[in-house]
């Protein structure tokens, strides 16, 4: 494996420290995090619940471990999608060209001149909240921007000398693309979706802070941060451990971004 | 200028296609807005002649040129929820969101250029180092999570303002530049932190040029350096990072807006979609869509404009 920079291992442990973290809450919360107890409404930092409870008596821990898991299934989700779309379309309108690049490109111009958010809203406009129309909402609001820098790497590739080789060998148009030209823009490729992944978890925070993303009781760190916000005043540690741990994710992965693409130069 | 007029009619193809994309979009959708005004206890009659009336009956396209047309002549329909007209709505709350907006990119350009000349003047110092640290950490912290921590600490622990005192123009100028001063300054923060890292190493490549040595060899100084030579070609790349910073500080003023209690633009766009009031949420779509390409459009000619190499190809 290649030697990377300080910046990206910083990066990676943050990142990998913040999953590890999120990947225990998947099996194991020290509370149920829906679970309410009366006696303990916004009862401080303590022992038994090391980031306090929240105003129904929630266990903050456990819902920051349970919301933060919600929060990755999106990020992960919207990427997937995003990325999957972006790529066919990319893929296609730059090795091809031609009539569908025109018309397809586009419609993603378009589509670009929609703020990614802005665009989600639409989408759950029509389609209504939840987990799964977030996904669909993001993951259609970010493959525009998948598609273009795909695109920009499939149009440059198509006349380098091992694409011709592989045409002139009589591999098929659908080889080329996804087993010859893929492979070889993965770097490129890996730097977008990290900052694909970190626009991600932000937009989703976003929609759910709205209210408009993850419906209650269901724990989510945007969701958890609009209900701190009305105890503000009183109890402001509440907001901080979910804010924490999204900035500490997001910044893991800026970090690992940033390491790949100076240390590629 | 055959360039901008070409640039001007590719803007307004895009311009149509957004337009139709929105129009199409809220027209699969099931739900019959005749339905939506009457109630369900409307006769079968009554519900016709509405529909008749409110154009619903015609072709896709008829309608579709319709609304385009009426779009222009400044008629954006009629609120289902409200029944006032939505241009009223819209033109009622537009100045919270453009003063908010225009106030934060102007914070972004005043911390952002000298930063990025600091940080680049001292490239790989302490005092660069500092700076690159701070800026990736501010990069990481979502707006509505920075308009928390600004309310916690200005709001709540310096008491610089009431949270939630929000005061319309009308009745305070003052106070209500004084209040936005501070959803304006969530919005920059993460902003600004990427404008210093762009313009960072824009003038870090370009001082790394052979016209920067030129300039040196004749006795300039690294302040007239960068003052005099470097500057007005590092900003051209950044130039259009300002232009979707604009953009994405419109569309981020519609969250931050709520973080402080601003009853403004983004709030009826919230409520609308919440209402399933399609021709508010249409007619905001389509200015924020509108203003993006605006915006996108001049800062291609200003781009052609800075950067002669452009215009020669």
């Amino acid at each position: 494996m290649k030697r990377q920079s300080t910046t990206f291992w910083i990066g990676a442990v943050l990142a990998g420290m913040v999953l590890l973290f999120l990947l225990v809450g998947c099996f194991w919360t020290p509370y149920d995090p829906e679970a309410m107890n009366a006696s303990m409404k916004l009862a401080g930092v303590s022992s038994a619940h090391p980031m306090g409870c929240d105003a129904f008596g929630r266990d903050v821990l456990s819902r920051v471990m349970d919301g933060g898991r919600s929060t990755l299934l999106v990020a992960g989700g919207t990427v997937l999608l995003g990325a999957g779309l972006g790529i066919v379309i990319g893929a296609i309108t730059g090795y091809f060209g031609g009539l569908a690049d025109t018309i397809l490109m586009r419609i993603v111009d378009a589509l670009l001149a929609f703020p990614s958010v802005l665009l989600a809203l639409v989408v759950v406009a029509l389609l209504g909240t939840g987990e799964m129309n977030v996904i669909l909402s993001l993951g259609i609001a970010f493959a525009p921007s998948f598609a273009r820098v795909v695109r920009g790497e499939f149009l440059r590739s198509r006349y380098l000398g091992y694409v011709q080789a592989a045409r002139l060998a009589g591999a098929s148009h659908f080889r080329i693309l996804f087993v010859h030209i893929l492979p070889n823009i993965r770097s490129v490729l890996i730097s977008a979706l990290l900052i694909g992944f970190n626009n991600a978890v932000l937009s989703e925070a976003a929609l759910s802070y709205l209210g408009i993303g993850v419906q209650p009781p269901q724990a989510s760190l945007g969701s958890m941060l609009a209900d701190a916000q009305t105890y503000l005043f009183t109890e402001p540690l509440l907001c901080i451990f979910p804010g924490a741990v999204l900035i500490l994710l997001v910044l893991g992965f800026g970090l690992m971004g940033d390491g790949l693409r100076t240390g590629r130069k | 200028m055959k360039y901008a007029g070409k640039k001007l009619l590719s803007m307004l193809a895009t311009l149509l296609g957004v337009s139709f994309l929105v129009f199409f979009a809220f027209d699969v959708i099931p739900g019959d807005p005749a339905l939506a005004q009457l109630g369900t206890n409307a006769t079968p009659e009554r519900l016709e002649a509405l529909r008749e009336e409110m154009g619903l009956n015609a072709p896709f396209f008829q309608r579709y040129f319709q609304w385009i047309a009426a779009f222009f002549t400044g008629d954006f329909g009629t609120s289902y929820s409200y029944h006032i007209p939505v241009g009223d709505m819209i033109l009622e709350k537009l100045p919270i969101s453009v003063f908010m907006t225009l106030m934060a990119f102007v914070m972004v350009l005043v911390i952002s250029i000298p930063l990025g000349i600091l940080s680049a003047k001292h490239e790989g110092g302490k005092l660069d180092t500092v700076i690159c640290t701070v800026n990736q950490v501010l990069m990481s912290v979502p707006p509505f999570f920075s308009g928390m921590l600004i309310t916690l600490l200005f709001g709540i622990v310096l008491r610089w303002f009431t949270p939630g005192g929000f005061v319309s123009l009308e009745q305070d100028a003052g106070a209500f530049f004084g209040y936005l001063f501070f959803p304006a300054l969530a919005i920059a923060l993460p902003k600004a932190a990427m404008a210093v890292k762009m313009l960072r190493s824009s003038l870090v490549t370009e001082l790394g040029k052979d016209y920067p040595r030129t300039a040196y060899s004749r006795g300039n100084t690294k302040n007239q350096v960068l003052r005099n030579h470097v500057l007005k070609n590092a900003l051209i790349p950044v130039l259009t990072f300002f232009g979707m910073a604009l953009t994405d500080i419109l569309t981020g003023s519609i969250i931050v807006e709520q973080v402080f209690g601003i009853p403004g633009l983004g709030r009826i766009l919230l409520t609308s979609i919440m209402n399933r009031d399609y021709p508010v949420v249409e007619a905001i779509i389509m200015f924020m869509a509108i203003i993006v390409i605006v915006v996108n459009f001049l800062v291609d000619l200003l781009y052609r404009r800075l950067d002669p190499q452009i215009n020669m190809e």
